[in-house]
């Protein structure tokens, strides 16, 4: 019995170590899993002063109050502010702003123009009503409430600190003035007054919460907003595996070799393959997002838009299922290859972890991966309210994609 | 047979090699209008390679092959037209109905609308289908797949059929239906290539028969001319070689014997007048000489016959 189970052993791990796509999923997939999420989420893990959070600051014209104010931010752990270019010039409230609604930051802080004068002004040291200060938080309305709020209550927490300190002290400055004290007597008075926090005055700051600008939508979408078009891009892609197994399929049965017999073009063969897969990878698409707005009332803000887009992604999904089935050797490496490439893609490109937590180093190349231009052009849409115009230029990037993808399947295409 | 003396397929010095392999070796034959042309071999011996690359769905390795006039190639459109494929494997689309695979493979033609409908209609009824044509082709019989098979090759009314070894695995009903058909469309003028490694099937169908081994082409002729090549039979005896010069004077010395020529593995062909009366004789002589005898085998005039003089193996080898 010894001799069977050895023999039945060695046999099984030989069938084993020749299937490639076994080994792949067994180890390949893990490892790739394991070092990719590792290092998308390094920024997430360990603490916060490996890892600070860049926020552009307009200080503009602001005075040194505001730059006080910065410099503060920048010190306290877990921030990394920037206020100048490369070429020490401070950014403007436009530049900022424009870099949040480019996607470069997040968040970005505006100080208005002579925010230092106005909050020094003697009659408002001495309790006169001056009106109210406004300190823009400019935020990406993709960005998610527990992501911003914090940022927010830190961010205010410093200005309101700062703010108070110095008033408790130059008001009480002013007033020393007013009364003419003796300079022994001032010097005790100055000691008593020393910073602290501020107590019952009524704050002159307000901070604001605002979009970039060109973005109409209101601050922070639901969660169907923010998980329909992720998880949506993710699942298109599986149409990989399906497009697979059609064409292993006929491969194997020789119905592909008998249509090489007649007097159809290479071209024809893959693209007549690929529209149906186009056709259902896009209801797939309108499937999910009807049941969003039927079951969950989502708003789906833009519905031509939406379609725009899907029509780009679900080209450049069924292309990318083209081509990997005419690279690959078999079915199995068609689905442990596919699966893998379009879970690290889906994670490369932000479907199931935003790529804005990801480090600055790793954000560029999500830009590889089609699913980060079709979840831009999504959240643009349903997020950012933007029309048909502010995602043209995503939708020819999935255009691009499946034409390239389209393009090797042709070159590749095999009919046995 | 309705041949009118042109050809229809040129192969000249045919190679084609698979990596190492040489599949098709220096082969060369041209086909008729209007024969039957059978490629007669063992599994393996190349005749399935060859139709691929007559059928442009391969391109070859070395030589020439002219089909219709225009080099064969997997992008000659024009001579794919033409010609019609029954391949080997049932290459249908299982989940579809018969109805539906003729459909698809009459529109990669060009045909459509009336056309098409009349081209599956007539193709149903050449192979007898056409009650079961709205069935999935899951549903069928080995033999109603087979038929079918055919059918899709049959709807553009091509000049060349190839068949692959169309009887492969079928009932004997369905595999005379299928000779029935072929015997039918020849008679319309339809030029049919036809492999196989029945040579039942080549003596009934094929005007002119290729033996192919190892890729060769070992003779090339009708089944009648084939066969009359081995007289009333030939006996292949094994005979030590020192003793084979004097013991072939001794045989052709005898009445029943009219040739003796070296065979297929070291042995010698004896052609006689009638295989079995000649075997008494030839042992006889032998015995009286002290002759020992290493092999004996009588081919009895069929093609398994030739083939086995001519390679010294049977087709089903």
């Amino acid at each position: 019995m010894l001799h069977s189970i050895y023999a039945i052993t060695v046999k099984e791990l030989r069938v084993f170590l020749k299937d490639l796509g076994s080994l792949f999923t067994l180890f390949v997939m893990p490892l790739a899993f394991i070092v990719i999420f590792s290092l998308a989420l390094s920024d997430v893990y360990g603490p916060p002063e490996d890892h600070p959070i860049a926020i552009p600051i307009s200080v503009d014209g602001a005075g040194e109050l505001a730059v006080q104010i910065a410099a503060i931010l920048d010190s306290a752990d877990g921030f990394n502010v920037v206020h100048n270019d490369a070429d020490g010039v401070p950014f403007t409230a436009q530049f900022v702003a424009d870099a949040v609604a480019a996607g470069d930051y997040q968040f970005a802080i505006v100080f208005p123009s002579g925010f230092t004068h106005a909050l020094t002004d003697p009659a408002r040291l001495l309790g006169g009503g001056a009106g109210f200060v406004t300190v823009e938080f400019i935020v990406d309305p993709a960005a998610t409430l527990q992501v911003v709020a914090p940022i927010q209550s830190a961010v205010a927490g410093v200005i309101q600190q700062t703010i108070g300190q110095m008033m408790n002290a130059a008001g009480a400055e002013q007033l020393f003035r007013l009364l003419e004290l003796p300079d022994d007597t001032l010097a005790l008075a100055r000691a008593a007054v020393q910073p602290g926090p501020a107590t019952s005055w009524s704050f002159p700051v307000v901070i604001q919460r605002v979009n970039p600008p060109n973005v109409e939508r209101e601050l922070f979408p639901d969660s169907y907003q923010q998980n329909v078009p992720g998880y949506t891009v993710m699942f298109m892609f599986f149409i990989v595996t399906v497009i697979a197994a059609s064409v292993f399929k006929e491969r194997s049965s020789g119905a592909l070799r008998r249509v090489r017999a007649t007097p159809v073009s290479r071209i024809a063969i893959v693209i007549g393959k690929t529209l149906p897969f186009f056709a259902i990878n896009f209801l797939q698409a309108v499937i999910m997002f009807t049941v969003a707005r039927l079951g969950f009332s989502m708003d789906l803000v833009n519905i031509p838009a939406l379609l725009v887009v899907t029509a780009g992604l679900s080209l450049a999904a069924t292309g990318m299922g083209s081509m990997i089935t005419n690279l690959v050797r078999t079915e199995a490496q068609a689905g442990s290859i596919g699966v893998l490439l379009i879970l690290i893609l889906a994670m490369l490109g932000g479907s199931m972890i935003p790529r804005s937590i990801m480090p600055e180093a790793m954000q560029p190349i999500g830009l590889i991966a089609p699913q980060s231009w079709a979840l831009t052009a999504y959240q643009d849409v349903l997020v950012r309210g933007f029309g048909i115009a502010g995602i043209l230029q995503e939708t020819l990037i999935l255009i691009a994609y499946g034409a390239i993808f389209l393009a090797v399947s042709i070159f590749r295409f095999r009919y046995e | 047979m309705n041949t009118n003396g042109d050809s229809v397929a040129t192969v000249e010095g045919l190679v084609h090699r698979y990596g190492d392999l040489t599949a098709v070796d220096e082969l060369s034959f041209s086909i008729n209008r209007g024969e039957v042309f059978g490629l007669l071999g063992p599994n393996g011996a190349g005749k399935s390679t060859t139709i691929s690359i007559l059928s442009c769905i391969l391109e070859h390795t070395g030589g020439r092959v002219t089909v219709l006039g225009a080099d064969a190639g997997p992008n000659a459109r024009s001579v794919k037209a033409r010609v019609g494929l029954v391949p080997q494997e049932i290459a249908l689309y299982e989940d579809l109905s018969g109805l539906d695979n003729l459909k698809f493979f009459g529109r990669l033609y060009g045909l459509f609308g009336t056309r098409l409908g009349q081209a599956i209609e007539s193709a149903l009824e050449t192979v007898g289908l056409a009650d079961r044509a709205a069935d999935a082709v899951s549903e069928y019989s080995g033999g109603m797949k087979r038929r079918l098979n055919l059918a899709a090759g049959l709807l553009h009314d091509p000049e060349i059929l190839i068949l692959d070894e169309p009887t492969v695995g079928v009932d004997p009903q369905s595999r005379n239906h299928i000779f029935d058909n072929v015997e039918r469309l020849n008679a319309a003028g339809m030029t049919v290539i036809y492999t196989t490694h029945y040579m039942e099937e080549a003596e009934r169908l094929c005007d002119r028969v290729a033996i192919i081994d190892h890729g060769r082409l070992v003779a090339l002729d009708t089944p009648r001319n084939l066969i009359d090549s081995l007289g009333g039979g030939v006996i292949q005896i094994g005979i030590s070689p020192d003793k084979r010069t004097s013991a072939e004077a001794e045989l052709l010395s005898l009445d029943r014997i009219t040739s003796a020529k070296p065979g297929p593995g070291g042995t010698l062909d004896l052609q006689t007048t009638g295989a079995q009366h000649a075997l008494v004789d030839v042992l006889n002589a032998l015995n009286a000489h002290n002759i020992p005898v290493e092999s004996l085998r009588i081919l009895e005039p069929n093609l398994e016959s030739v083939f086995l003089r001519f390679t010294g193996r049977t087709l089903r080898d």
